[in-house]
């Protein structure tokens, strides 16, 4: 007898109870305690069930999303490389001072975003499977129309987040359309990780303060470009013009 | 009333598993943890290990109690980092804890959601536990019918009849729920 109670219980929770069966079921939650106490108990115990169980691929996949964070911190961690770390620090700290300070574009004799922003063009077609956004992302891209690209690649983020390729380009086109607090978020893991990305991603950074009249932010990025950077001429050059 | 904080955008972004808002969520959040941790006892890898752990909570949470975020983020996680670090602790048996914080004021708001989502994660952790205390077949019938799509699928997986699976299913989490039930643990966590 007992046991039948939890299958009631599943019944009424699966809205399967009709009529008269229902009527004495709500019935018996309102006046009985003992009753209602072991429904809401056995409803907990379900809820939590369903969630840890029923979302393990979901969970999986967020801890390696979270994971990949935690690597790159060892990496800086362990690594020699401390003026990354401080590097990461600074962007962060520049991206909040971004987002709360006015901004105040200087036109003096300072040289400008425009001169140094050519971008290397969109070739997403390289790599073989082409879907619609990809396609729309390299056409709005390739043509300067940052805003579509915006649209199109945080789509194509959406779909597979781990690309730093699509991360490089969606940081480009938020600097170009003003979105620079945010754009620098998106290009600080890329220059602090191992991709072929890297100093690329360094390199918008600065043009990114650049653009946003954060001059200091600005040198102190390009500064910290190593030789073997293919950008470090050009950084060298910007840096002396400041 | 509540009203949805701003910073609620966290939430979604653990529930979306969204790279861009996560990674920022480490670099604006986590180093605060980190320098507690690291001051209290912990090493590098013990504070990401508390900080991956609160944010499956946070997550788990916001799924399955549709967790609204009322207050800044900041304090919040803080505050459930440091709880979870502290129970860390007393099970290693130190006892004697420095309190370093760099928080300086809580307001009520921020206590409540950090007693709400710590609670939540007491229950979590209860039935987790008390799962196993269940027989074999009991836990295979419960992970099946959670993780398949139908009761069908789940009888034909165990090879038993549907009316069998179902009634199954909601005994053995009775038998769950009564274990639950019967721990001196069970009646301190107020329910919701």
């Amino acid at each position: 007898m007992k046991e039948e109670i939890y299958s009631l219980f599943e019944a009424y929770l699966q809205g399967e109870l009709q009529g008269e069966e229902l009527e004495s079921f709500e019935k018996k939650l309102e006046k009985d305690t003992e009753f209602k106490a072991n429904f809401m108990a056995y409803t907990e115990v379900e809820q939590s069930l369903k969630s840890s169980m029923g979302h393990a691929s979901e969970e999986q996949a967020l801890r390696a999303t979270l994971n990949s964070f935690r690597n790159k911190e060892n990496e800086t961690e362990k690594g020699s490389v401390f003026k990354l770390k401080s590097y990461v620090w600074m962007a962060v700290a520049a991206s909040v001072l971004l987002l709360f300070s006015v901004y105040i574009y200087k036109a003096t004799d300072t040289p400008s975003y425009t001169e140094y922003a050519l971008h290397q063009p969109l070739e997403t077609g390289t790599r073989g499977t082409l879907d619609s956004n990809a396609k729309a992302a390299e056409k709005a891209f390739n043509s300067k129309d940052y805003t579509t690209a915006v649209k199109e690649l945080s789509v194509l983020l959406a779909k597979d987040r781990g690309n730093v390729e699509w991360q490089l380009y969606y940081g480009i086109s938020l600097i170009e359309i003003d979105k620079i607090a945010t754009a620098v978020t998106i290009l600080g893991p890329i220059s602090s990780g191992n991709s072929v990305y890297k100093y690329t991603a360094q390199w918008y950074t600065a043009l990114g303060y650049l653009k946003s009249g954060k001059l200091e932010w600005c040198k102190g990025v390009l500064e910290e470009m190593p030789l073997e950077a293919a950008e470090f001429e050009k950084a060298q050059e910007l840096l002396r013009k400041l | 009333m509540a009203v949805k904080h701003k910073d609620h955008r966290y939430i979604e972004a653990l529930v979306e598993n969204d790279a861009r808002v996560l990674s920022e969520l480490y670099q604006r959040f986590t180093p605060k943890v980190q320098r507690y941790i690291s001051k209290n006892n912990g090493s590098y890898d013990d504070a990401q290990d508390i900080i991956q752990e609160s944010l499956i909570t946070i997550y788990h949470q916001a799924v399955e109690k549709k967790l609204l975020l009322t207050c800044p983020f900041d304090a919040y996680f803080f505050l459930i980092c440091k709880r979870k670090w502290l129970n860390e602790l007393r099970k290693k048996g130190h006892k004697e804890v420095t309190f370093l914080d760099e928080i300086t004021s809580i307001s009520k708001l921020e206590m409540d959601q950090v007693e709400d989502t710590m609670l939540y994660e007491q229950k979590r952790a209860l039935i987790a536990t008390m799962f196993l205390q269940l027989g074999l077949k009991c836990q295979e019938i419960i992970k099946a019918a959670f993780t398949l799509k139908s009761m069908e699928k789940v009888a034909e997986k165990l090879g038993i009849t549907y009316g069998y699976a179902r009634k199954k299913k909601s005994q053995c989490i009775g038998q769950l729920t009564k274990l639950v039930r019967n721990t001196a643990e069970f009646d301190q966590l107020k329910n919701d």
